[in-house]
């Protein structure tokens, strides 16, 4: 605990931003993990015919609450196509939440070590100029001690995130095309029952 | 009729939320110990040795190093060998501003009025076999307020003294107290006479350094 003080301390004023960086993008990643939870292992094929004859899954997750959502819409009116096209579009969108700014987060981490590095060797040179080899801020150890912290504090904050990220963006795509999958099929069975 | 839910909720809200927060403690928290332990590991930064010296820098003996190096090259003025000749433009010129700006290693040969005067083809106290006498004096104008106020103190002046013994440049290289006496020595100082600085046995323009004290009685 001391230890990860002092480092905070050598770190310099991008510490700071770098620790609620780091802070906000594990936020978001929980959020994400929990949000993205598909809910049921029921194939796609069977929730089409389970909303179409009202019996929807209980639980939380995405596909049972959109089952019960479009179960709702079918049984008010089965011809109301486009209610059914709004919901899926916002389910969709909702998939989508808080996905840029990780991204944006992950992106900035490095950035912000980059620039701790900078001010470190700025540092560096200053006293180098001044012939001030020890101070008390810093000093020539001090800057170089800095710069090479901040960008692995920044490094550190970026790696896992970025694969945290990957992982859930493959899940959102998966669970996009089932929801995508969903959609057609109910479609297709709506359309088939309003001609016969 | 009912309107759709535009933002279906999929999860409890404090689920979400307490997730969340779950892993971003748990996250914090791991990736701040893979760094410490990253550097433990490297043992990068001796914080023990800051330490140690924090205490030393609390009061820096900033301005020795300063005036040290001063007296090194009057001496080497009395060496009666034959000098080499040195190279004309930057060196005479860089060595006329001497020791009175801090060294900062900016913007070489960008452009020479950065420099100051580099054209100007002088040599320096050192550099030349004999180096410039004052013939004449003259007296300066001690500064009515400093002798109000009862103020001692001394400036050193970086000349120029060209082939015929009149000063051509004058700047001022260290003062104290700092800007009260320089004016005056400025103005003073070209009424000087010296005898022209000579290099196998010609006369050529040389900078030298001049001290002038301002005392009272």
């Amino acid at each position: 605990m001391t230890h990860l003080l002092a480092y905070l301390e050598a770190g310099g004023w991008v510490m700071p931003l770098l620790g609620s960086t780091l802070f906000l993008l594990w936020l978001i990643i929980g959020y994400r993990f929990m949000l993205l939870q598909r809910g049921t292992r029921t194939e796609i094929e069977q929730l089409c015919r389970q909303i179409l004859q009202g019996k929807t899954p209980r639980g939380h997750g995405i596909l049972p609450c959109t089952c019960r959502l479009a179960a709702e819409i079918v049984q008010r009116d089965p011809s109301r196509f486009s209610a059914l096209d709004t919901l899926f579009y916002a389910v969709r969108k909702r998939l989508a939440r808080f996905e840029t700014t990780a991204k944006a987060l992950v992106v900035i981490a490095p950035l912000l070590g980059l620039l701790g590095t900078v001010s470190g060797m700025i540092e560096t040179f200053d006293s180098l100029a001044e012939m001030a080899l020890f101070r008390q801020s810093g000093g020539i150890a001090g800057g170089i001690s800095k710069a090479l912290f901040t960008t692995q504090m920044g490094l550190a904050v970026a790696i896992p995130g970025y694969f945290l990220l990957a992982v859930l963006q493959r899940r959102r795509k998966n669970l996009e095309s089932d929801l995508l999958k969903l959609q057609d099929l109910l479609h297709e069975s709506l359309h088939e029952n309003s001609h016969a | 009729m009912k309107v759709i839910q535009l933002q279906p909720e999929f999860q409890p809200r404090w689920r979400l939320w307490s997730a969340a927060l779950l892993s971003a403690v748990v996250g914090t928290t791991a990736v701040m110990t893979l760094v410490v332990w990253m550097n433990e590991a490297a043992k990068a930064p001796d914080r023990q040795h800051r330490q140690h010296f924090t205490p030393l820098d609390v009061a820096p003996p900033k301005p020795k190093p300063k005036p040290k190096p001063k007296p090194k090259p009057r001496k080497r003025v009395e060496r009666k060998r034959l000098k080499p000749v040195p190279t004309p433009d930057l060196g005479a010129a860089l060595s006329g501003i001497d020791f009175g700006l801090p060294d900062v290693g900016l913007e070489f040969g960008a452009d020479d009025s950065l420099l100051g005067n580099t054209n100007v083809d002088a040599m320096t106290q050192e550099t030349v076999d004999q180096p410039p006498q004052v013939i004449s004096t003259a007296p300066f104008r001690y500064p009515p307020q400093a002798k109000k106020k009862g103020i001692q103190g001394y400036v050193i002046l970086s000349l120029l003294i060209d082939e015929s013994g009149s000063v051509v440049e004058a700047e001022v290289l260290e003062s104290s107290p700092p800007g009260i006496f320089d004016a005056s020595a400025l103005e003073g100082i070209r009424r000087w006479r010296f005898s022209p600085a000579r290099y196998q046995g010609k006369p050529v323009k040389t900078w030298v350094q001049q001290k002038i004290v301002f005392q009272l009685g």
